[in-house]
Order: C-alpha cells, then sequence, then structure tokens
C-alpha cells in the first residue's frame, strides 16, 4: 500500500515544481483518454461477465434451497392407454396416497396441492393470469407435496413402491434429474464467464502493452535522455507504471459507474417481470465486496503489464 | 582517470569515423575537443558520455572498464558525468527549476536538498528569477544555462559539453569558460567540443584535435604546436 502511494505521490508540494508530474511528458497525448476509455471498456465487461457469474451462483443456490427436501408425486389425468380419468376418481387415489404416506417417518408434511395452485405454477407456460382449469380446458394432473427432513438414501424407492401399488401410472419426483441439469447448465455458463473474463484481460494486456510500447516509441529521445542523465531502467519504469495505474484507476471508476447504473436497471427490469421464472438476484454487500476485486485487480494488472513491457523495451534500447 | 584505448568506431557498414583512438584524461584535467566539421567530434562526445559503445578498442572510465559493465553499473558512471549538449536537449514540458532539479531526482536526493541545491545554482547562473519558466518561453542563451545548470547539479566528475559557447557572444561565452575553470579547480575533469578559436587562445588548456577520425593531442593553442593545429583546419 505505502508502495502504491508512493507511485500515486505527486512532486507538486514545493512551489516551484509545478510542472513535475512526469519526468517524460505521458500525460500529454492524444492516447491518454483513448487509453482510459478502453481500461474502462475492459473494465465494465469483466463487472459485466464477473457478476453474470455471481448471479448465476445466486440462482442455482436459491433453486437447490428451494427445491431441497421438497418432493412431488404427480398423478397423471390420463391413464397408461390414454383414457381420462375422472376428476373424482384422481381425487380419491390422492386421498389414498397421501393416508398412506403417513406412515414414513423422514415425511414432516403430506399435502395434496389445491387445483388454483397448480394453474397458477403453470401460468408462466400458458401466458395467462388468473385463469381456472375450465377457462384452459385441460386434464390437469393431481399433484401432492412431501417435505422431508433428512431422506435417507433408500426412501425414494420405498415410496415409489407404496405409491405404484396404490396407482401404478403415479410418478414421483425428487427433482434430482432436473436439478443436475440445471447445476450443469449453471456450471457450463460459470465456466463461459470465465474464460470472458480471461479474454477480456488478456485483450487489455495484450491493447495495453502496444500503447505503452508506441509511447516509448513517442518519447524515445526523453528516455534516452534520462538513461544518459544516469537513469536506472527502474527509475524510467516507475514514471510508465504510475501513469498505467493512475489511468487503470480513472479506467476502472468510469467502467464501475457504468457497470453499477446497468445491473441496478437490469434488476429493476427483471423485478418488473414476474413471468420469467427466475429469481431475484441480490446486490447486497457480499456483491459488491466481490465485485470491488476487479478494480484491484485491474490495477494490478496494468502495473505488472506496463512494468514487464517498459523494462523489456528498455533493455533493447542503449 | 579516463582511458581511450585503440578505439573505433564506425555505424552500421559505413566507414569508420574514428580510428585507432587512443588518449588519456588525467583527473582535474581540462580539455578543449577541436577539428573540423565531420572530423567525428560528436561521436567521440557521445562515446565519452557512454551514449554508444565502440566498435572496438576499450574504454575505462574512473577505474572501470566500460565494455564489461551492466546496465546497472552503467547508469552509475552516467551519474558521475555531466554533459551540456549541442542542442540542450532539454524537458519542454517541465520548468527551468524541474529540468535542472532532474539528475537530483533520479539520484534520489531529497526534495528539500534539492530545492535548496537548484535555487543556489539558478541564481549562481543568473536564472533565479525565472524558476517556473518553461524552456520554449526563454531565449536560446538561458536556455543553454539551464543545460548547463543541469550538467554541473550533481558536481560530476567528468563534464563535457558540446558547444556550449555556441548560442552566445563572446563575452557571455568567456563568462561561461570562466564558470568552467572554477569547477575544474574543484577538481572535476573537463572536455569542451568547439569550433571557436578566440576561446581556445583565450584559454591556454591542452587541445584534443580530431581530423579525419584520427586523433592528435596539442599542449595548448599556443607555442609549437600552433603551426601545425593551424594547418589542421
Amino acid at each position: 500500500m505505502r508502495k502504491l502511494f508512493f507511485l500515486l505521490k505527486r512532486s507538486r508540494t514545493l512551489g516551484v515544481s509545478d510542472t513535475h508530474t512526469y519526468d517524460i511528458p505521458l500525460d500529454k497525448g492524444s492516447g491518454h483518454l483513448f487509453l482510459i476509455s478502453l481500461i474502462g471498456l475492459m473494465v465494465f465487461l469483466a463487472f459485466l461477465s464477473v457478476s453474470a457469474a455471481i448471479i448465476l451462483s445466486q440462482f442455482s443456490r436459491q433453486w437447490q434451497t428451494g427445491l431441497e427436501g421438497h418432493w412431488t408425486i404427480e398423478l397423471p389425468a390420463v391413464d397408461s392407454k390414454g383414457n381420462l380419468i375422472p376428476r373424482d376418481k384422481l381425487e380419491q387415489k390422492a386421498e389414498k396416497i397421501t393416508e398412506s404416506l403417513k406412515s414414513f417417518k423422514p415425511l414432516r408434511d403430506v399435502k395434496i396441492l389445491p387445483q388454483e395452485e397448480i394453474i397458477k405454477l403453470l401460468e408462466p407456460w400458458f401466458q395467462v393470469q388468473n385463469a381456472t382449469g375450465d377457462a384452459l380446458d385441460l386434464p390437469f394432473p393431481l399433484l401432492i407435496s412431501l417435505t422431508t427432513d433428512s431422506a435417507p438414501p433408500s426412501l425414494a424407492t420405498e415410496l415409489q413402491t407404496q405409491i405404484t401399488r396404490i396407482m401404478p401410472e403415479a410418478r414421483l419426483d425428487t427433482h434430482e434429474e432436473w436439478l443436475r441439469q440445471l447445476l450443469k447448465l449453471t456450471g457450463t455458463l460459470h465456466l463461459t464467464a470465465f474464460l470472458f473474463t480471461v479474454v477480456i484481460c488478456s485483450a487489455g494486456v495484450v491493447a495495453l502493452a502496444g500503447a505503452m510500447q508506441s509511447r516509448m516509441a513517442e518519447h524515445k529521445d526523453n528516455i534516452e535522455l534520462l538513461h544518459l542523465i544516469g537513469a536506472e531502467d527502474s527509475y524510467i519504469t516507475r514514471q510508465f507504471q504510475r501513469h498505467a495505474i493512475i489511468m487503470a484507476l480513472q479506467g476502472a471508476a468510469a467502467g464501475l459507474s457504468a457497470a453499477a447504473i446497468f445491473l441496478y436497471g437490469l434488476r429493476l427490469y427483471l423485478h418488473g417481470q414476474s413471468d420469467l421464472l427466475l429469481p431475484v438476484f441480490e446486490m447486497n454487500a457480499l456483491f459488491w465486496l466481490k465485485l470491488s476485486l476487479i478494480p484491484f485487480l485491474t490495477i494490478l494488472l496494468c502495473g505488472l503489464t506496463t512494468r514487464f513491457t517498459v523494462l523489456r523495451t528498455l533493455h533493447r534500447m542503449l | 582517470m579516463i582511458k581511450f584505448e585503440n578505439i573505433g568506431l564506425r555505424y552500421g557498414v559505413g566507414p569508420e569515423v574514428l580510428n585507432d583512438v587512443h588518449f588519456t584524461l588525467e583527473p582535474g584535467s581540462f580539455h578543449f575537443l577541436s577539428g573540423p566539421s565531420g572530423a567525428g567530434k560528436t561521436s567521440l562526445m557521445r562515446l565519452l558520455y557512454l551514449g554508444i559503445r565502440p566498435t572496438r578498442g576499450q574504454i575505462s572510465m574512473f577505474g572501470q572498464n566500460v565494455n564489461d559493465l551492466d546496465r546497472h553499473a552503467m547508469s552509475h558512471i552516467r551519474q558521475k558525468i555531466g554533459v551540456v549538449f549541442q542542442d540542450f536537449r532539454l524537458l519542454q514540458h517541465l520548468s527551468t527549476f524541474d529540468n535542472v532539479a532532474l539528475p537530483l531526482r533520479i539520484s534520489g536526493l531529497k526534495e528539500k536538498l534539492i530545492r535548496k541545491n537548484v535555487e543556489e545554482l539558478l541564481d549562481w547562473v543568473g536564472l533565479g528569477d525565472q524558476m517556473k519558466r518553461l524552456p520554449n518561453t526563454l531565449s536560446g542563451g538561458q536556455q543553454q544555462r539551464i543545460a548547463i545548470a543541469r550538467a554541473v547539479i550533481t558536481k560530476p566528475r567528468l563534464l563535457l559539453a558540446d558547444e556550449p559557447t555556441g548560442n552566445l557572444d563572446d563575452e557571455i561565452g568567456f563568462k561561461l569558460l570562466g564558470m568552467f575553470e572554477q569547477l575544474n579547480k574543484g577538481g572535476t575533469t573537463i572536455v569542451i567540443a568547439t569550433h571557436n578559436e578566440l576561446l581556445m587562445e583565450k584559454f591556454r588548456h591542452p587541445t584534443l584535435v580530431l581530423d579525419q577520425g584520427e586523433l592528435h593531442i596539442a599542449p595548448s593553442r599556443t607555442g609549437p604546436l600552433k603551426k601545425f593545429l593551424d594547418g589542421v583546419f
């Protein structure tokens, strides 16, 4: 931290030294604003990419906790031959299954879901609000919701056997397969976000290295003069490094602001879209704490890239 | 002591600019470097301030063989050399103060001491009231004085000046040489590249004469060698 402070410290405190920011006029020139904009854009994209990864983690966590210990028994409205099962018969079967499951100790709660609740669950797929079963005119299955405390591995098999005895078409859904697919998808998206961040960082490093090399070519005479006066490579490198760190700070601030506005806007938009099947993501302190690593990493990356590039180029000089 | 042994220099595949240059500069000596245009004066100066490396031969400075030095050691040697470039090579975005302070900042001196030293020196060269001015707002003579102040601020062991009186009238040129002589009395070895005959006549110091890449040494511009040197020009 002290080193960073030293790097950023400007020698303007003495009154007569009003012009001494850099021995090489790095902060003057057309490329300066371009580089800040470039870093800002990189930071913005990195923010979006990392935010996406964090939000995906939130979603998969919410999906997991939402489904954990919650199983469903589906009683289809048609039998294996495709004939419609009368509603009252279906309800009797459901009652029977519910009664028979009460003897299973790990089950905390067993209840038949009312038809309105089932329709509500299906509403997003039908794009219809406040519909009734009659209005939709569809043979809805009956659902029994089960809540377990700590299910032993054999419980699902035992339950399925018990259910089949009463109604062979009934099926127990522990959501495992669906959850597995979902976690696989979020894992892939995580990896994509990570790779995207790596690509952004690599592009940023290459662009910055190129920009620094062109800066060095632009100020070749001044660099040579500093060498002739006795400046070591580290002295010259520090000037470029300080310049890069200040640009990284400015770029990171711009990128962070733009990303914050974008994310708040997105959150507001998603809040208003209840039919998107997506949970609302949290932008709490932890979320921002994780994202705040990006400016630090940007500064570190810019500083190291500049140091490496300048030292390597200086070695080829006088 | 500065020693050049059989130094040869060529740029790329061109002809040799310097040919078997051989001389020794004792500590505290004062030499002029003279010769017709294109004789290799600037090349010799560049070798002296370690701006280029010779194609062949050996240079030793302050007891070290320059050919074997790494970059770090090279910087240390350069810090002992003050250079007044012919075109001054001032940093145009820095004030007079900051230009002169540059070698001290490079050597890592504290700002408080830098301020004291620079202010004293700028007063001495008559630029005490121009400290905040940028070089391009000053006259050629004033810029030259900044370049000289920058070269001497670290009290170098070797001072090299390439045509330091080029932009000055004779009176100021003599004053400047007087200043260099003061420094020389303090033990600084001085080499001044010049065409100014009057200056060499007035300040009788040995002259290194370069002619077609070869170096001759004349004790001074007077005496038995005067005829030989006059023949060169």
